[in-house]
């Protein structure tokens, strides 16, 4: 029984005025062609999920991924290179396989994404917390000398 | 659900269609949305007119302003609007929609 649909209507109807499928449908036509680059279309930063913000004394780097729990992430920091990589678990896939999906659009497969930093880091005092669905990384900025006079005196 | 008159959604927020996962099971359906940086003071779900509308205010920015996300779903008659239970988890937010006593089975025995 299908209990979104009155009458036979088609499943899941919705009314949404998103520019989300428009993105998808461009990214698929004009992803072939070199120089391509969807973000100067629609803005933003499409095709990679890691938002990167400098402050003042750190580096902020957020990538929404619900549904996860803290043991599927794995962080690297190698030099100016970060790397997230989410790995299922295992608990996601068993409790997928036996469900009966009308609409799935969701998905619990692995992914990985680097991407280099601004500016330089440090790696080691890293810290990252995941909450409502976001993995937030902060990583304190190397302490850069400012390029002061120096006076010199002539002996 | 909850009545939450207060709910609003900013000026300059940024409308995102949120992915689904729309599961059947025998007591009735069940709607998973994706909706990462929104809690349960940030979403909004309400049923009229047999469409159910779902609103999520995220803490994510794009283009300079929130994100929100917004989906909505025509219900069936099938479905107990009043027996609707929502909860939030790790930026997922899933509701399950009971059938209504129409919609459940009643096997008659022929004598």
């Amino acid at each position: 029984m299908n209990m979104l649909a009155r009458n036979g209507k088609p499943r899941g109807l919705n009314f949404e005025l998103s520019t989300q499928p428009l993105e998808e449908m461009v990214k698929s036509m004009f992803s072939c062609f070199p120089g391509f680059r969807s973000e100067l279309v629609f803005g933003g930063q499409i095709g990679t999920k890691l938002d990167v913000a400098v402050k003042d004394k750190y580096v902020e780097v957020k990538f929404p991924c619900p549904g996860r729990c803290k043991e599927d992430f794995e962080i690297e920091v190698v030099g100016d290179f970060l790397t997230v990589k989410v790995v299922d678990c295992g608990k996601h896939k068993e409790c997928c396989d036996n469900k009966r999906y009308v609409i799935r659009e969701r998905t619990c497969e692995s992914y990985e994404e680097s991407v280099k930093l601004p500016v330089a880091v440090k790696g080691a005092e890293t810290r990252a917390k995941y909450m409502h669905g976001i993995l937030e990384i902060t990583i304190p900025r190397v302490c850069e000398e400012k390029n002061g006079a120096h006076i010199v005196k002539v002996s | 659900m909850e009545d939450k008159k207060c709910f609003s959604v900013p000026e300059n927020a940024v409308e995102v269609r949120p992915a689904v996962d729309v599961i059947e099971e025998d007591c009735g359906v069940k709607i998973m949305f994706e909706v990462p940086g929104a809690n349960s003071e940030t979403i909004d779900v309400s049923v009229e007119d047999g469409v159910l509308t779902m609103r999520a205010v995220s803490s994510l920015t794009r283009n300079g302003g929130p994100i929100c996300y917004y989906r909505a779903f025509q219900l069936s008659d099938m479905v107990d609007v009043a027996g609707i239970q929502a909860k939030t988890q790790d930026g997922v937010l899933t509701l399950c929609l009971p059938k209504s006593e129409r919609a459940t089975v009643h096997r008659i025995k022929v004598e």
